[in-house]
């Protein structure tokens, strides 16, 4: 009878799981996934969440919640501190075994599996607290260590590749996790098509139900989109190095979110870009760092010749057709500028 | 050392200038306080802030405004130093809060506080030694202690005091000269001394009088023109409150506090989240009544301690009030549920009285 261990697909599911699943599988372990963000699940996540939440960590806790009815021995649930040095999470995932906790242990009976990711202590520690994991679900230590070389290959072909210019959902896709990116079926097809980047942290892109599904709308708008998981590394780090080159010497020079990062490089390059027609930035209401780095992306879209941006907050409150009437919008304001600029 | 001191806008939080002006002269500067602060002040850095802003960084950024407004050539900006602060929006604050103000047209000079190394360097630059160094340092935290030590007696005896205008005026009498003392020495005598001030004001000691525990965000709790409302309200109400977190223990956290917050919050989640938990459940050991959790609106850490103080309170049968605070917050709402809060503390206080009876 093997262990079966449920993954809410929510939150750092879209960063991590490749690696979790290397792990995992090594063991035999049978992964239960929760099922795609449904009504339901937001509204039971909703029901048992703080207030003043952000909408993604509430359909977390509702991800909680739809596993628990699957019937599995634990829930995986690391707690990550930080994925590289210098930088670190959003309090939110370095508190996520706390939230969940708190909010379910005395009302379900849930048996929380936890893993401390901290950078700074080292990588070996990182690895060391996954070993202890395995050894304390009842492998052997020659299984345990098996299932982290594995995962430590795997991560280092995934610095690898990333390095090398490959964007990370291609990436992702070889290691066999489909990361939903776009497709921009027929581009040539269209008639005037426009091309926009869109950003924001991988939760808020990748989960439809989210963002009320803004690839469908935007692609039947005849708009051909670009995420910013479709850059490679490099396009991101030039800009990130660019941001720190300007900044002050008496205060931090970047924001340390890792997410954030990868939004605001993005976003910058996508703004300075001109193959792009315009740039969308998704954030959650209440996103501690979304509302700084939203701030940022602000005040460079105002500098010098900058494509237009859309800035777009999602919470439960969201109502589809206002966010198809503001994409509508952007994308006849758009074409008229287009329009304005061949004519010239 | 130079004659011509760079005059330097500090914002205010209580009234912590009192203390730290002195190191800010010693650094070479010379401090200013801004304005006080008004409605304005808030509403004018919720305009430029983003929305959803912790308040009390909205209400830094308005007072940096509003320094600049009255031509201020170098302003403090605040930002949290400690690296492992940097998860929270307080590690980066202060370089947005910059951006913003460049943005709106302003050329200015800064200094971040808390100011870290940059108190040796300047200290060096001004020709102190090693050991004079070591010598102001002293004085500095000594002062800051005594600062609060004279509002922690505040707090104790506005509750007792026939008049608490007369509490207040002992207090601001007490800080305006804690303000001119630098002598280690003097500020020896001047600590003996401020006790006795209170005393001195006609009370009633034999009142019975609720204590109750402040936990929450350092900004929410140390900035007067958020909370002070708050505090004068309690005192009005005969209750005693407990400060928790202050500069001192912002500055110099103690572990055993992070500790008793484990079982809740099993590991630092960034700014004072945990600490308010392990403060919560401080605060029950030492014997309080109740306690206030006071957090801005959107705060990431506090709103996880939220999901922790909702079981401490099933786990310790202990009555929590929380407060979240912006700038829509009404004055009037906080009025009535405070008095709410304390009215059905005294009800159960009453009750366990006659049960041990």
């Amino acid at each position: 009878m093997g262990i079966r261990i449920g993954i809410p697909k929510s939150s750092l599911y879209y960063e991590e799981f490749v690696l979790w699943k290397m792990f995992f599988d090594v063991l035999n372990i049978d992964l239960v996934l929760s099922d795609n963000t449904n009504k339901d699940i937001i509204a039971n996540g909703l029901r048992h969440s703080v207030d003043d939440m952000c909408l993604p960590m509430k359909v977390y806790t509702g991800h909680v919640l739809n596993l628990l009815g699957k019937g599995v021995d634990y829930i995986f649930i690391p707690r990550i501190v930080s994925v590289a040095e210098g930088t670190y999470s959003c309090p939110k995932f370095m508190g996520l075994p706390d939230i969940i906790g708190n909010t379910l242990k005395r009302k379900t009976k849930i048996n929380i599996l936890t893993i401390t990711a901290d950078a700074h202590e080292g990588k070996h520690i990182i690895w060391k607290n996954y070993w202890k994991m395995g050894l304390s679900l009842g492998f052997s230590n020659q299984e345990v260590l098996s299932a982290l070389r594995k995962m430590v290959k795997v991560k280092k072909k995934i610095e690898r590749e990333r390095a090398s210019g490959i964007p990370l959902y291609k990436v992702f896709a070889d290691l066999g996790f489909e990361l939903k990116v776009p497709t921009s079926e027929s581009p040539a097809k269209l008639t005037n098509p426009i091309r926009i980047g869109i950003t924001g942290h991988s939760y808020l892109l990748y989960d439809p139900a989210i963002n009320m599904d803004i690839f469908k709308k935007l692609n039947k708008l005849g708009v051909e989109i670009i995420t910013q998981e479709m850059l490679p590394d490099s396009a991101i780090e030039k800009e990130i190095e660019g941001i720190i080159a300007k900044a002050t010497d008496k205060l931090p020079k970047i924001v340390a979110w890792h997410l954030g990062q990868r939004t605001l490089g993005a976003t910058f390059h996508f703004l300075a870009d001109n193959s792009y027609d315009g740039v969308i930035h998704l954030c959650a209401f209440a996103c501690g760092p979304g509302s700084i780095v939203g701030k940022l992306i602000e005040l460079k879209a105002k500098r010098g010749d900058m494509n237009p941006l859309l800035q777009l907050n999602f919470d439960e409150h969201t109502a589809e057709n206002a966010v198809l009437t503001r994409l509508e919008a952007f994308v006849d304001i758009l074409r008229m500028r287009n329009q304005r600029k061949k004519d010239k | 050392m130079g004659k011509d001191r760079k005059k330097i806008t500090m914002f205010r939080a209580a009234d912590y200038h009192s203390a730290l002006f002195y190191i800010l002269e010693k650094m070479g500067y010379e401090p200013q306080l801004g304005v006080a602060a008004t409605d304005r002040t808030l509403s004018l850095g919720a305009r430029y802030a983003p929305e959803t802003l912790c308040l009390p960084h909205k209400y830094l950024l308005g007072t940096y405004i509003e320094a600049l407004e009255n031509k201020a050539e170098a302003i403090v900006i605040y930002n949290a130093l400690a690296p492992r602060r940097k998860a929270c929006r307080g590690g980066y604050i202060g370089d947005m809060q910059r951006q913003i103000l460049i943005d709106m047209g302003y050329d200015f000079d800064f200094i971040v506080f808390p100011f870290g190394e940059l108190v040796n360097i300047k200290l060096k630059e001004q020709g102190y030694s090693d050991l004079e160094i070591m010598e102001i340092m002293g004085t500095l935290i000594k002062k800051v202690l005594i600062y609060e030590n004279i509002r922690d007696m505040l707090f104790k005896y506005r509750p007792l005091v026939k008049n608490m205008e007369m509490a207040d005026r002992v207090y601001s009498r007490l800080v305006g000269k804690l303000e001119k003392l630098n002598n280690i020495g003097e500020l020896n005598e001047f600590e003996k001394d401020i006790e006795e001030s209170y005393k001195k004001i006609p009370a009633d000691y034999d009142k019975d009088i609720l204590k109750i525990a402040i936990i929450g965000e350092l900004g929410c709790l140390n900035i007067s023109f958020l909370s002070d409302s708050i505090y004068s309200l309690l005192g009005k109400l005969g209750v005693e409150i407990t400060l928790t977190l202050k500069l001192t223990s912002y500055l110099m956290e103690n572990p055993l506090i992070a500790e008793k917050a484990l079982p809740y919050i099993g590991a630092y989640i960034g700014g004072d989240g945990q600490a308010t938990v392990g403060y919560m459940i401080d605060t029950i050991e030492t014997g309080h009544d109740g306690v206030i959790h006071l957090m801005p609106f959107t705060c990431l850490p506090e709103t996880i301690a939220r999901y922790a103080i909702t079981e401490v309170v099933n786990d310790y049968n202990f009555p929590d009030l929380n407060l979240v605070l912006d700038e829509h917050t009404s004055k009037t709402g906080l009025v009535t549920r405070v008095e709410a809060y304390v009215d059905l503390l005294r009800a159960r206080k009453e009750k366990k009285k006659r049960m041990h009876i």
